[in-house]
């Protein structure tokens, strides 16, 4: 298993410079061209820029790259060298052992490389990487990455990049120790970008650019981080996770939730163990003009979502309706439950009148309040905290025959949530953090990982499914819920859907294929319709032609399918509701269409769940992609004023 | 068939086996030539073996024969067959492995080391025994040597050559055969000269033909009015046309250099005519010139001279087909349009603007006057004295006045004509107002004087006056003018008629290109193949590189054969399916021949000798004292039987031939042996044993004994 | 040994035959997919040899393998449905079949490709063979943009040439005009418009003609077009490959590259809107009219993935005379 190298020349094409391959010791130039396309984002330099060599490393799959390049020449002078292997040869460490480069052949005369080469060229982690200086950088990058989880982050670049590199890359190693099914969370880097427009890569990617704002911890997981950090450095990580622990879980989502679990015997955290600050190893040189000098514990949360000042509170609680009996709840004087895994139930949260806001926020976090009244004997409804924490929270139904494949729409939903947020400088946290995880762990997982057919949607009986905290970059987060309603149950009105009375927008799924089965369109829709009609002004709606797949050879479905659909374009989507409308028209499928014709403000969508519906025994065996899944949601939020850009105001009408 | 060694090899087997080999060797007709014969036994069998040994002298095949004899015999003597004492001459090999020994009575031996194989000095002896030219002289100096026994000791310098050699060589030879050096390709002879090549352009009715008639016509018209203008009957006759004719050449002129532009622009094709763009051309009265055929031997053969002209000037290949692609393109017909340019030169505008309006006829010169004084003065001399100056004036008036209004164009010229009156008439009245009684016999001779200088005075002026208007009108620019845009046009013609002939030669020229490239792409990689394979360095040896060029030839030449069809493709895979094919066979062949036979293709097919550039070490190695260090093939027990001898001891010294020049300065060559290995040179010593060390015995004694 | 397959023919069609899998394993240049030769047996007995492009099993990433069957099979159903019942054009091999959609996998059955990437030829054409080449990939791409197919991959390894005949093959890499521009391809054959950072905008008929027009530089002359100044050595295509290396908007289209080389547009009849799809999209806009009144229509609807009208062709200029002439016009 050999390792193979290719070097790039920066040729001056007639439209500016570009990289290609000079040298390489692959046979078949396809490979070549495969990789082009995938390392040309990392390959690239800032024409003036890039004085000093840069490392990139990432995995693509089974094979993984670790790429320098180099400008010291100055302008023109651009060249890189990429050294390809299988992944689980080049792994991060690997990478980072082989980052002095001192095992590179001179050009002309490169050969594939076998394991053996680099023997004496590896250069083991150093004590810097234990310094009290990547210390101090440590903590809340690694906040950052706990939270967000296998994501883009970008850090500011220093001399000690490689030494944090190492620490974030051998604590991550302790924590996934012996997981499968972890490869997003193989750590790639870039230690020096100076591009002004970047291509991230895949997983868990740190990016160090000079200048960069030095990352505030992220608060929940600000301390977590920062213990990891300590214990690392003490060398007594791998205890402190056994003793969590943690390495019980079976996956890292457990794994991190456990961390975050309050220890035990654990006070409420002492004031701020003292951590050397930044400031005093910062080199001004790359300090950012206005980078916040005192890192801890105060946060200006730069893109994810603060955790409201008690003011803000008090202004935005107010009248929620409980979803399921439709009472009016008012969060001010709410009383606080928690579920208890000992007795399996609700019990009273009292929060220590001296909890400090850290504790405090924990502890909201998986807070519930308890709807005033009872369901049945003893039974109750319990909101999550953060459901009414913002005021009324934004209430979307999915209505749908079962054989429309709504469930698994809702499910590429929540997978395309998790995986790449809902972009435009949104971002989006579950409210409640439990029910969200199992949810991941449960279906998600099965259709995306294992590409499983699913059954139905996993949902409470009153249809609730999941909710998250939309926040527009900086806006006051705004909550909204997703409720499914099983086709069967729809076609009559039952107690189940009182959510209906409340609902915000429904998304309407059509089945693509089953168009031609009937001219009278889908029964709940219809029923669904009825029901709403005397507030359907009030209600916006997304029909979704949904399993799009099957038309990809179609127009105008081929067209649109090739959009990712995750901008908000109030032309394209208009054109697209157009186009979809004039299909379905054209299909002589007008009865699917009342929805869009009712409600006043809608819009259509091509959408394919999975992106492909060829099944065999319970699989989908063509791989699980969905395509356009967000666009629906995308358009219901800017409908309904979740979203409130001047261009969201346009779209549906 | 250059000379060679047959070897024969009797070691390890029984006599029965032996004679049955010296048999067949002698039945052997692949081995036309046994005149040199080298047989390696065992010291100790050598008797036994006697009965083939006498088989093989005994034919008349056999010339020199030269046994070496390995090991000791039985006991310490070496018993040789009586035949093979007589005729042949023995080298005793008392130990392969060999020591290191100076040729001196008692000298101490050391040994060789022992990590070489025990045989090496044994295989390096015949390797350079089966070299003819050493052979030879080590086979005259034992018949010298009492008993023809002699025990070689050798120092050789020069690798052990062989295939390894030849592939250095070629190595060399690759590498300098596709060396991108910079440099001119020698230049390229052309095809020959096309038929047709410069017929005038043939002309049928038509509207263009009718404009070059016209303006041919035209032309000569005005020319001939031209000529007779300065005449005195141009100024008394008729008036002359000659300007309209002068401005109707112009006219006729302009046109057909625009009509010529169109014709050019419409008939513009880089791949012969159109049926469309010939119909245009007969249209107008022009009959293009026959398409000429593409002639392939024509093309064959001048390609095929300069491919070998250029590969025996050893032109690099590259640069060789750089060449061939340049003259590719240079074949590809421009175009008519790119003659219209020469339209302009050929007809400058400046040329028509004379033509179509020429200048006024000159007026009076200013010289005119006077004449006109004088006549009226001589006139003013009759009786009648000033009335007679001024009808005189007036009279000279009129004449100029004539001169004028006649000339071409009726110039208009009021001022010199004034002049030419008030200076006439002037002159006339004061002459007859000053000048009275004048005597009665002379008056009349003035008067026909004054009547005399005023009509010569006015011929005078016209003719200088017509002769300089005629010059300027250019009549002559004109003619040339017409005849260069015709021969633009035959240019034109002449490539048109050639262009499918040229685009055919062109499209020859790139498939040989093609195969050529494909025959350098072929070698690069067995260039490669070498690089990989080989240890030492390149040996540039000039015999290879020009087998290699005659290599190239012969993959060349079907591909010229059919120079005139196939894709491009197809001729460059067939070329490299030759040269693989011809580079192996040149393996094979050396495998079976040695470097030095040069390979079937090549063309000179006598034996080379390499110029070497180690010439010198190897020099240097032949010269070596015999008497130093060498490695004696006996072991340091066996010194005993050796006999030092007092001075001479017999030698073989042997260097390449190519060392014959270096040696030729300086070095005595005189016993030195020339050979044709480029590889080898040395010294082989063949150290006498001492009398009384070996025994002579004959079959018949033995028969006797049995 | 043969076996049964079912597949669905270009207008949708269910067909059954048997197959048997020739020998050796065809190279399909440059494309993700893996490519086998086959030979149909059809019920009614007629053979036919076709290439069989799919997904290499255990490939990196499946998705990414069906998105290039995906593309290959598109691009060739437009061109077949552009060409209804008339000649398919020879320049793009012929979609015979794809798979049906249902659990087994994907496949897409394409008319088998025999000659060799025009790599070799580069360089090595002769004249005559020349004005064909370019008129044969320039009539090829005009298929393309009619169909409103961009390739986006066009390189010497993609096109291929037997002498006579130019095959564009691996349409892995192509899309529908309209569809968001990608970073795609490599160097030196990467258009701009497929570069990072410049891969914006939606894709057009003329995304091809970059690729194109380099392609012909260096198959007629063996060498790479390194700068745009390398064309003045070329009269001849300096008039053809004019403004395509230049700013986007002075690209020509391929027409005009058609109209350039003397070639005739070989398109039956322009691809439009159905007509009902036509009246769903104008009584969409009545409907948004009556529901949000004053909202009008956007009048640059693009109708989606149609191609672009082209250019009207300029006439060619005259070249700039003082005078002019009527050849043969009468005589002085």
């Amino acid at each position: 298993m050999d390792f193979h190298q290719i070097r790039y020349a920066s040729t001056g094409l007639s439209e500016g410079r570009v990289f290609r391959p000079v040298e390489y010791t692959f046979t078949d130039y396809n490979d070549v061209a495969k990789w082009q396309t995938w390392t040309e984002p990392f390959l690239r330099t800032d024409p003036n820029e890039s004085a000093q060599p840069s490392l990139f490393y990432g995995a693509f799959g089974e094979q993984a790259a670790l790429v320098r390049r180099d400008q010291s020449g100055g302008p023109g002078s651009e060249n890189a060298h990429a050294l390809i292997g299988s992944s689980t040869l080049l792994s991060t460490r690997l990478a980072l052992e082989l980052s002095s480069w001192s095992w590179a052949q001179l050009p002309g005369t490169l050969t594939p490389l076998s394991p053996a080469w680099f023997v004496g060229s590896r250069t083991p982690p150093t004590a810097e990487t234990r310094s009290a200086e990547v210390m101090a950088r440590l903590g809340p990058a690694l906040s950052h990455i706990l939270a967000n989880g296998p994501a883009p982050l970008v850090l500011p670049s220093s001399m000690f990049t490689l030494g944090l590199l190492w620490a974030v890359q051998e604590i991550l190693g302790a924590l996934t120790v012996g997981l499968t099914g972890t490869g997003t969370w193989n750590l790639a880097f870039e230690t020096y970008d100076d591009r002004w427009n970047s291509v991230d890569h895949s997983g868990l990617f740190l990016r160090f650019r000079p200048g960069a704002p030095y990352p505030v911890p992220y608060p929940d997981y600000a301390q977590v981080a920062q213990r990891l950090a300590e214990r690392y450095v003490e060398g007594s990580l791998d205890t402190e996770l056994r003793n969590l622990g943690v390495l019980g879980e079976r996956d890292m989502s457990a794994r991190l939730g456990r961390l975050l679990q309050p220890l035990p015997a654990e006070p409420p955290p002492p004031p701020p163990p003292p951590v050397p600050s930044v400031a005093d190893f910062w080199d001004p040189a790359q300090l950012p003009a206005q980078a916040p000098i005192q890192i801890w514990p105060t946060f200006t949360g730069a893109n994810m979502a603060p955790p409201p000042k008690d003011s803000e509170r008090g202004a935005k609680g107010g009248k929620v309706t409980c979803p399921m009996c439709l009472t009016p709840l008012s969060w001010e004087d709410a009383r606080l439950y928690k579920f208890d895994d000992t007795v399996n139930d609700y019990v009273r949260l009292k929060l220590p009148p001296d909890a400090g806001e850290e504790l405090r926020d924990r502890e909201l976090r998986t807070a519930f309040v308890r709807c005033r009244t009872e369901e049945s004997e003893g039974v109750f409804h319990y909101l999550p905290y953060a459901y009414g924490e913002y005021g009324p929270p934004a209430v979307f139904g999915f209505v749908g025959a079962t054989s429309s494949g709504k469930t698994h729409l809702l499910t590429a939903m929540i997978a395309q949530l998790v995986r790449r947020g809902l972009g435009h400088g949104l971002t989006q946290e579950p409210i409640d953090l439990v029910r969200h995880q199992s949810l991941v762990d449960g279906q998600v997982k099965a259709l995306i990982d294992d590409g499983k057919v699913l059954d139905t949607t996993q949902r409470g009986e009153n249809g609730f499914v999941d909710a998250f905290l939309i926040q527009e970059n900086g806006k006051t987060p705004r909550p909204v819920a997703l409720f499914d309603v099983s086709g069967g149950e729809l076609t009559e009105i039952g107690k189940a859907k009182r959510f209906l009375s409340v609902a915000d927008g429904l998304i309407f799924v059509v089945d693509a294929q089953g168009l031609d089965r009937t001219k009278l369109g889908d029964p709940t829709f219809n029923t669904v319709l009825n029901f709403l009609a005397p507030r359907l002004s009030k209600v916006s709606a997304a029909v979704v032609l949904n399993k799009s797949d099957v038309l990809r050879f179609e127009d105008p479905a081929a067209l649109w399918l090739r959009h990712e659909g995750r901008e908000l374009d109030a032309e394209l989507s208009l054109a697209e509701s157009a186009d979809v409308y004039a299909y379905l028209y054209e299909r002589d499928a007008g009865a699917w269409i009342r929805p869009y014709r009712e409600c006043k403000r809608a819009t259509l969508h091509f959408a394919s769940a999975v992106g492909s519906g060829a099944v065999s025994d319970g699989r989908f065996v063509r791989g699980v992609e969905p395509q356009r899944v967000l666009a629906p949601l995308l358009s219901l939020m800017a409908m309904t004023g979740v979203l409130t850009t001047p261009e969201a105001k346009k779209i549906g009408i | 068939m250059r000379a060679r060694v047959v070897q024969l090899q009797l070691r390890g087997i029984g006599p029965a086996e032996a004679l049955e080999r010296a048999g067949a060797l002698l039945a052997n007709s692949e081995e036309p030539d046994l005149t040199r014969l080298l047989i390696l036994d065992e010291a100790r069998s050598l008797h036994a073996h006697q009965e083939a040994y006498e088989e093989l002298l005994r034919s008349r095949f056999t010339d020199a024969i030269v046994s070496v004899a390995v090991g000791h015999g039985d006991g310490t003597k070496l018993e040789l067959p009586g035949s093979l004492a007589q005729g042949a001459g023995v080298l005793w090999v008392l130990n392969p492995g060999g020591v290191n020994w100076r040729l001196a009575a008692g000298a101490p031996a050391t040994r060789r080391d022992s990590r070489e194989d025990r045989d090496t000095g044994l295989v390096r002896l015949v390797e350079v025994l089966t070299i003819p030219e050493v052979f030879d002289q080590a086979h005259r100096l034992l018949e010298r040597i009492p008993g023809g026994v002699a025990n070689p000791g050798h120092r050789l310098a020069g690798a052990g050559g062989g295939p390894s050699e030849f592939q250095l060589g070629l190595l060399a030879a690759i590498e300098q055969t596709l060396e991108r050096r910079p440099g001119p390709a020698p230049a390229f002879g052309g095809f020959g000269r096309g038929s047709g090549a410069s017929r005038p352009v043939e002309f049928q009715p038509g509207p263009f033909t009718r404009r070059v008639n016209g303006c041919a016509e035209a032309l000569a018209g005005a020319g001939e009015l031209a000529e007779t203008l300065p005449e005195p009957s141009a100024l008394l006759g008729s008036p002359s046309p000659v300007r309209e004719l002068v401005v109707e050449a112009g006219e006729y002129l302009l046109n057909v250099r625009e009509d010529l532009r169109i014709l050019l622009d419409e008939a513009h094709s880089t791949s012969g005519l159109t049926a469309a763009q010939y119909e245009t051309l007969t249209r107008a009265g022009i009959v293009p010139l026959d398409a000429e055929d593409f002639d392939a031997t024509r093309t064959r053969t001048a390609l095929d001279g300069y491919l070998r002209e250029a590969l025996d000037r050893e032109t690099p290949l590259p640069k060789l087909s750089e060449r061939l692609s340049g003259l590719a393109d240079e074949l590809v017909p421009r175009g008519s349009r790119a003659h219209t340019a020469a339209l302009d030169e050929a007809c400058p505008d400046s040329l028509l603007e004379r033509l179509r309006s020429p200048e006024p006829f000159p007026g009076p010169e200013p010289w005119l006057p006077g004449v006109g004084l004088v006549a009226g003065a001589l006139a003013g001399l009759t009786p009648f004295g000033p009335v007679s100056g001024a009808v005189m004036g007036v009279l000279w008036t009129l004449l100029v006045a004539l001169t004028v209004v006649r000339g071409p164009g009726g110039g208009r010229a009021h001022l010199g004509l004034g002049l030419n009156a008030a200076a006439a008439v002037g002159g006339g009245v004061a002459a007859g107002v000053l000048v009275t009684g004048t005597s009665p016999a002379l008056w009349p001779l003035a008067l026909v004087g004054a009547l005399a200088v005023a009509i010569t005075g006015t011929l005078l002026s016209w003719r200088s006056r017509a002769t300089h208007w005629a010059a300027e009108a250019g009549l002559a620019e004109a003619g040339r003018s017409l005849e260069e845009l015709l021969s633009v046009l035959g240019r034109a013609d002449r490539e048109w008629a050639q262009a499918t002939a040229r685009l055919n030669t062109s499209d020859a020229v790139v498939r040989l290109r093609v195969a050529l490239d494909r025959a350098a792409q072929e070698l690069e990689a067995r260039g490669a193949d070498l690089r990989r394979e080989l240890s030492g360095p390149p040996n540039p040896d000039p015999a290879l590189r020009r087998q290699l060029g005659d290599l190239v030839l012969a993959v060349l030449e079907p591909r010229l054969r059919e120079l005139s069809s196939g894709s491009p493709g197809e001729h460059g895979d067939a070329a490299a399916r030759a040269t693989e094919d011809l580079l192996r066979l040149w393996d094979d062949h050396v495998s079976e021949h040695g470097p030095i036979e040069p390979p079937p293709f090549a063309v000179d097919r006598e034996p080379s000798v390499a110029a070497n550039p180690h010439t010198e070490d190897l020099l240097r190695a032949a010269a070596q004292n015999p008497h130093d260090v060498m490695w004696q093939l006996c072991s340091a027990d066996d010194l005993a039987l050796l006999d030092p001898g007092h001075g001479q001891v017999p030698v073989v010294r042997f260097a390449p031939r190519s060392g014959l020049a270096a040696a030729a300065e300086g070095r005595s060559a005189a016993e030195m042996v020339w050979i044709s290995s480029a590889q080898h040179a040395g010294v082989l010593r063949l150290v006498p044993i001492r009398p009384g060390m070996t025994s002579t015995s004959w079959t018949d004694e033995k028969e006797a004994w049995r | 040994m043969t076996k049964e397959i079912r597949f669905l023919d270009p207008y949708g069609t269910e067909v059954e035959a048997k197959y048997e899998e020739l020998p050796d394993d065809a190279v399909y240049q440059g494309s993700p997919l893996r490519a086998r030769r086959l030979r149909l047996e059809y019920a009614n007995g007629r053979h036919e040899e076709v290439l069989r492009l799919e997904v290499p099993a255990g490939a990196r990433d499946g998705s990414a393998g069906h998105r290039a069957l995906d593309n290959e099979i598109l691009a060739r159903l437009r061109i077949s449905r552009l060409c209804g019942q008339g000649r398919h054009p020879a320049e793009i091999a012929k979609l015979i079949g794809r798979d049906t959609d249902d659990g087994s996998e994907a496949f897409a059955l394409i008319e088998p490709q025999s000659a060799a990437p025009v790599l070799q030829a580069a360089g090595n054409l002769m004249h005559s063979e020349k004005e064909r080449f370019q008129l044969s990939l320039v009539t090829g791409l005009r298929w393309l943009s009619a169909a409103g197919v961009a390739h986006r991959s066009i390189s010497p390894y993609s096109v291929s040439w037997d002498g006579n005949q130019v095959r564009i093959g691996d349409f892995s890499c192509a899309t529908v005009v309209g569809a968001p521009r990608a970073v795609l391809g490599t160097p030196p054959w990467q258009p701009p418009e497929q570069r990072p950072a410049m891969a914006t905008g939606a894709v057009t008929a003329k995304d091809d003609v970059w690729a194109a027009g380099r392609l012909i530089y260096f198959v007629l002359t063996g060498r790479e077009l390194d700068h745009r100044s390398q064309l003045a050595d070329d009269p001849d295509l300096t008039v053809r490959l004019a403004g395509i290396f230049g700013e986007f908007d002075a690209r020509p289209a391929v027409r005009e590259l058609l109209r350039r080389l003397g070639g005739t547009d070989p398109i039956p009849r322009s691809q439009g809107l159905s007509p009902r799809f036509q009246e769903g999209l104008d009584e969409f806009y009545r409907f948004r009219e009556t529901k949000h009144p004053g909202s009008g229509r956007p009048d640059d609807e693009p109708p989606p993935a149609a191609p672009p009208p082209p250019p009207p062709p300029t006439p060619p200029a005259a070249p700039p005379r003082s005078r002019t002439f009527r050849l043969f016009g009468g005589g002085a």
